[in-house]
């Protein structure tokens, strides 16, 4: 085991969580993302490996499939055939290996764990949040949607895990800044 | 003061009263007024003062199409100028003050101008302040703007925030009035994800301000009931004192939110205002009518206003304008303002109608086919003169009502260059066909000029609506209106008039119209410009139709032939800070942190901006007081032993896929398909027309495996680079790309002890001495006792030195493990300025001399550019002009007088020429003071630059007046053969 101890998008040792407006807000730390980039001509056996993965049918455009629990991986659309496994993160150091293997060559693999940040936002009024956050349209994105967008100029996913619980995943560099605008939004959503 | 003209009734709460001060008098008001019918109930009239001639002026209107009662607003940093009474709401505490005055708003020394008027005309500044040019700045323009001030700026910054959002609807309805409240309920019932927004703080609005019933119910207990229906419905959102400042493509509507002006101060956490940008599938205009006025001589004195102005004010409002009244109109809908206010116990003094056939009234005296002549009265009408068939009659009244007829609003329906179209009916402007996509009109914006008409158009168009996004229209059972005439007859202005008021914000009378006709400024939008007709803050809304009438009459044409000038967002004044939203200070635009930035800043170090990145620019040590100081004890340390620097923001991607090989071969300018697994290699990707685009490494980790590197600055622009090749060049290879600039990690450890360090952290099973891990190595290794890492024998610094990534995550750790590890060895951080300064010594270039026009063979390394593959950029780099030999060429430039330093941007010139573009050699992309030298030195390009070692030439740079001489050297001032990265 190395010696190297690991911090948060945010820079902190233990995940930071906020509780504004009937909001909780929490980053995540514990998912592991992987890019699945299918090869040439092999878009539908890796969706198929990625099915099995997922325990469900591969998403379409706008979506994700399977489940981002404890002990289940779920896989977020992001182009055509192209998906990001969402797994739990268990050793960071074996899952593209483990991978690897899955896939038999079949798909590039690149591990984007530490690329991102991720915040999972719960409260009633998710809706009104994403309203003062981003263009998208709250009533599109329904549990199972997942989408790109921009949140104060910063390129981030939304994804829907339910009406009361939505993944906001942005560039881990800005963890600040995006961490700044959601909360200001989370203060500011009482309206 | 009391509220001396504070009638009964109303739809105020008077079991609220308010307390607020107008330049320092204290008044009272109650929950519901407005600044302005606040004042009128306190007998205040005079409320501004005109911005050219300073003249008295009072409320024109009761809403936000005000030119006349604009006021400074609130205190200190939160001091808003220019802000109308007329739909500011009060609050316990407000302070106002009137403006553009000087000393006091009843005494104004500038009310010299009005005196002056004859030569104050319009054009005057045109005419007269043309010469001596030299005085424009420095005289005129300063004495101009004191004199023509509306309303001071607080000079401090706006202590408020505000927010931005998003609106997503099916049908936005664009004013709360009866007809925008029938359409609302029509599609509310119906399902239809409805917006309905209204500038005012209270729904109804012509119904609020009328006595007319609908039904059983009075108008504005129907608009009660109808907007608690509304509230109730969770597909309705109901947004009050929301004004839709603008129409724009797509059918977008920009909507400001005003969360927080009717409180004295935000609560704590939320913002003043919002500005919401709405999407919506279809939007319906009901923005109803706004009326306009009938140019007189000196018809803008205090206490005259807009006979539907007068009746709301009474009406909703229950503050009398004046205790005896007359109105003065051309159309039946003023004389309800007669009926009103004699209901209400104000003395009728007289109507004057310009038609012949006005209705006829016992209650008081109606005068038929009169009009008003003159006005008297400094500071508020006292009376007035009455012209008809019989003769001049003078009446002496305290306030006078106008109504030219009404002009349905259809400023937004033109956002988007619509041009509306005449209706002789009305006499006015309505809505064309050329709208905004999605936008229907309907109700009084629409030319429906009865309360019943309004909204019954506007109902049936909302179930048109409804039925075209696919739900069941559900009729909206709208009660009977009581009928009310609307009958007009166009009448613009009296006969004879010369200072009769168009545009009362911007001083623009029926003479200066003719001014401009007589000097041939007719077409209408250099008419505007001569005048400044309709250049206010009110835009003209209530003055605009009667200019061109005027325009009209005097060239001969019709009205439409005339035209209207182009309708603009914002639709109302707007603060600037709504659109900025919460970008400002600090967060003015998102950060980007480097995986070390906590710990940097532990150090102390001092950061620079680069694209979105904060870098560590240096380190400074106690005892160091300038930054050259730290940089140059850096670039001595790294040099002397070993230093680190966070390079994690230049650009990472990961390129998979049996082709790579094969696609980067093609991208870069040099060879890439022989590259053996394990190895790292420099690359020059040169754009289409052969111009180089960006440098940087490729590590070939597998067979179909390698990292390219970009610099900080291009590594957006070379993945966007890379994908559209990938996508649209070659589909037909297999090649995956991603970024992986925010994955890892990444530290230059670099100097003679680099290895040893490394030593200390890379796990013993890795061989890094320099025959298991040679120059331009790179492979997976483990650290700190088994963390994946990846190691690269690349230097930028021109030492011995290795690039070490690890997630992200474990920065921080690895660059503190980094440090611990190099204490023996004296390790230093260092910044951007360090590694400036050493590649500069060491001739690498970087984003100053890949600036956008340079080739290989420009930078010295045409022989990178292959000549037997093809790449991109491989044919226009061949180009005749881009291959002579007497091109420029990068070269060290080092100054003959040591102290001399060599900046850059500083032009070379042969020695003996004349200083001038046609005799330019050259000039100096980097610079900086070399500690390794003790002297300054800089990169350039010089033509011919390569034959040149050894020649001394001019360094000039006439706009710093530096011109001396410089020796030209090879651009590698350290270790030419590259010894030290090899070792």
């Amino acid at each position: 085991m190395h010696s190297l101890k690991a911090v948060t998008p945010l820079g902190a040792s233990a995940p930071v969580v906020d509780e504004i407006n009937g909001f909780t807000m929490r980053e995540v730390v514990d998912r592991a993302l992987v890019s699945v980039a299918a090869r040439k001509g092999q878009d539908k056996a890796v969706a198929k490996i990625l099915a099995k993965l997922i325990d469900a049918p591969t998403p379409q455009a706008g979506h994700f499939g399977g489940a981002m629990t404890k002990s289940k991986s779920a896989a977020i659309w992001m182009a055509p055939a192209q998906w990001m496994l969402d797994a739990p993160m268990k050793s960071r150091d074996d899952i593209t290996t483990s991978l690897a293997a899955e896939f038999g060559g079949k798909a590039s693999l690149t591990d984007q764990s530490d690329a991102w940040c991720r915040f999972e936002i719960t409260g009633p009024q998710i809706d009104r949040l994403c309203s003062l956050l981003c263009a998208v349209d709250p009533r599109r994105l329904t549990a199972g949607c997942a989408t790109r967008s921009s949140i104060e100029h910063i390129g981030a996913f939304l994804v829907r895990l339910g009406r009361t619980k939505l993944h906001v995943i942005g560039p881990r560099s800005s963890a600040a800044s995006l961490h700044h605008a959601i909360t200001t939004a989370m203060t500011s959503s009482v309206y | 003061m009391t509220a001396s003209n504070r009638l009964k009734g109303g739809m105020i709460n008077r079991r609220k009263p308010l307390s607020f001060s107008f330049d320092g008098k204290v008044m009272s008001g109650f929950d519901g007024d407005t600044l302005a019918s606040a004042l009128l109930a306190n007998g205040v009239k005079l409320m501004g003062r005109s911005f050219k001639y300073h003249r008295p002026r009072g409320p024109l209107t009761a809403g936000s199409e005000e030119p006349n009662a604009i006021v400074e607003l609130r205190e200190g940093a939160r001091r808003e100028p220019n802000t109308r009474a007329t739909v500011a709401e009060l609050y316990d505490g407000l302070t106002a003050r009137s403006q553009n005055r000087f000393p006091s708003l009843g005494f104004d020394m500038m009310a010299i101008n009005d005196r002056l008027s004859n030569f104050l005309t319009a054009g005057f500044y045109y005419k007269t302040f043309m010469w001596p040019a030299a005085f424009w700045e420095k005289l005129y323009e300063p004495v101009i703007r004191h004199a023509a001030g509306l309303g001071r700026a607080s000079v401090e910054p706006d202590p408020d925030c505000y927010d931005k959002g998003f609106l997503h609807c099916d049908l936005l309805i664009i004013g709360a009035g009866p007809a925008g409240l029938a359409a609302a309920l029509t599609a509310g019932r119906s399902g239809v994800d409805v917006v309905l927004a209204d500038e005012d703080f209270l729904a109804g609005g012509r119904l609020n301000a009328e006595t007319h019933s609908l039904g059983d119910d009075g108008g504005s207990e129907w608009a009660a009931r109808a907007t608690a229906e509304l509230a109730a419905m969770p597909n309705v959102r109901l947004m009050m004192r929301t004004t839709v400042i603008g129409a724009f493509d797509h059918g977008i509507y920009g909507l400001v939110e005003r969360v927080a002006d009717h409180l004295a101060a935000p609560v704590d956490g939320q913002p003043r205002q919002r500005l919401w940008r709405t999407y919506t599938k279809s939007a319906l205009l009901c923005g109803g009518a706004i009326e306009r006025s009938i140019a007189f001589e000196n018809n803008d004195r205090p206490g005259i206003m807009l006979a539907g102005a007068m009746r709301a004010y009474a009406n909703r409002w229950a503050s009398a304008a004046g205790q005896k009244v007359a109105i003065f109109a051309n159309n039946d809908d003023a004389h309800r303002t007669a009926r009103d206010l004699h209901r209400k116990g104000v003395a009728i003094a007289a109507v004057i109608d310009t038609r012949d056939h006005a209705p006829a009234s016992t209650d008081y005296e109606v005068l038929t086919g009169a009009t008003v002549t003159n006005t008297k009265g400094r500071l508020g009408v006292k009376s007035i003169d009455v012209t008809t068939a019989k003769g001049v009659r003078s009446f002496d009244v305290d306030a006078l009502g106008v109504s030219g007829g009404w002009n349905p609003n259809v400023h937004l329906s033109c956002h988007m260059r619509g041009r509306p179209q005449w209706d002789d009916r009305l006499a006015a402007f309505v809505p064309s066909g050329d709208l905004p996509k999605g936008m229907v009109v309907a109700g009084a914006a629409n030319g429906q000029m009865t309360t019943s008409a309004a909204m019954a158009e506007a109902a049936a168009i909302a179930a048109t609506i409804t039925t075209d996004l696919g739900h069941k229209a559900v009729k909206a059972d709208l009660p009977q209106a009581s009928d009310e005439s609307a009958d007009v007859s166009a009448f613009w202005f009296v006969e004879g008039t010369q200072r009769g008021w168009l545009d009362q914000q911007n001083d623009v009378t029926v003479k200066d119209i003719t001014l401009a006709h007589q000097e041939n400024f007719r077409s209408v939008e250099h008419l505007k410009r001569y005048t400044t007709l309709g250049m206010a803050t009110d835009q003209g809304k209530t003055s605009n139709v009667g200019g061109l009438a005027i325009m009209a009459e005097l060239a001969g044409k019709s009205i439409p032939e005339v035209g209207t000038t182009i309708y603009r967002p914002p639709y109302t004044p707007t603060a600037i800070g709504v659109f900025a939203g919460r970008s400002r200070d600090q967060e003015f635009r998102p950060v980007r942190k480097t995986p070390s930035h906590n710990w940097a800043e532990e150090q102390g170090a001092v950061f620079v901006e680069a694209g979105m990145w904060l870098r560590a620019q240096w380190f400074p040590k106690e005892g160091e007081t300038h930054w050259r100081e730290s940089v140059d004890r850096e670039v001595i340390t790294t040099r002397g032993s070993v230093g680190v620097c966070d390079v994690t923001t230049l650009g990472k991607i990961d390129v998979q896929g049996k082709d790579a090989a094969t696609f980067l071969n093609r991208i870069y300018c040099n060879g890439f398909a022989k590259l053996a697994v394990g190895k790292t290699r420099y690359g020059l990707m040169l754009r289409e027309d052969g111009i180089v685009m960006d440098d940087g490494t490729a590590a070939r980790m597998a067979e179909d495996h390698f990292i390219v590197t970009t610099t900080t600055a291009n590594a957006v622009g070379v993945y966007r680079h890379m994908e559209f090749v990938r996508q649209v060049l070659w589909p037909d290879l297999d090649v995956q790309i991603i970024s992986t600039t925010e994955s890892w990690a990444q530290f230059a450890v670099a100097g003679p002890n680099s290895r040893k360090l490394l030593e200390k952290i890379v796990d013993p099973d890795h061989d890094i001495s320099n025959a298991g891990f040679p120059f331009m190595a790179c492979g997976n290794i483990t650290v700190c006792g088994g963390l994946n890492a990846r190691l690269f024998r690349i230097s930028f610094s021109g030492e011995l030195a290795y690039e070490i990534a690890v997630p992200t995550r474990y920065g921080d750790a690895m660059i503190r493990a980094l440090m611990e590890a190099g204490e023996e060895f004296g390790v230093c951080p260092y910044g951007t300025e360090a590694l400036g300064v050493m590649r500069i010594e060491k001739g690498h270039a970087t984003a100053n001399e890949l600036n956008g026009t340079t080739t290989a063979l420009n930078l010295g390394l045409g022989r990178m550019v292959s000549e037997t593959k093809d790449f991109i950029g491989a044919t226009l780099s061949r180009r005749e002009g881009l291959m002579a030999d007497d091109g420029l060429r990068l070269v060290g430039l080092k100054p003959c007088e040591p102290n001399n330093p060599v900046p850059a941007g500083a032009h070379l010139m042969t020695a003996g020429t004349r200083v001038d573009a046609k005799h330019d050699q050259g000039y100096v992309t980097s610079a900086c003071y070399s500690p390794s030298h003790g002297h300054h030195i800089a990169l350039g390009y010089l033509k011919s630059g390569d034959q040149r070692m050894g020649e001394i030439i001019r360094l000039v740079s006439p706009l710093t007046g530096v011109e001396h001489d410089v020796e030209v050297t090879s651009a590698h001032f350290i270790d030419p053969k590259g010894e030290r990265l090899r070792a």
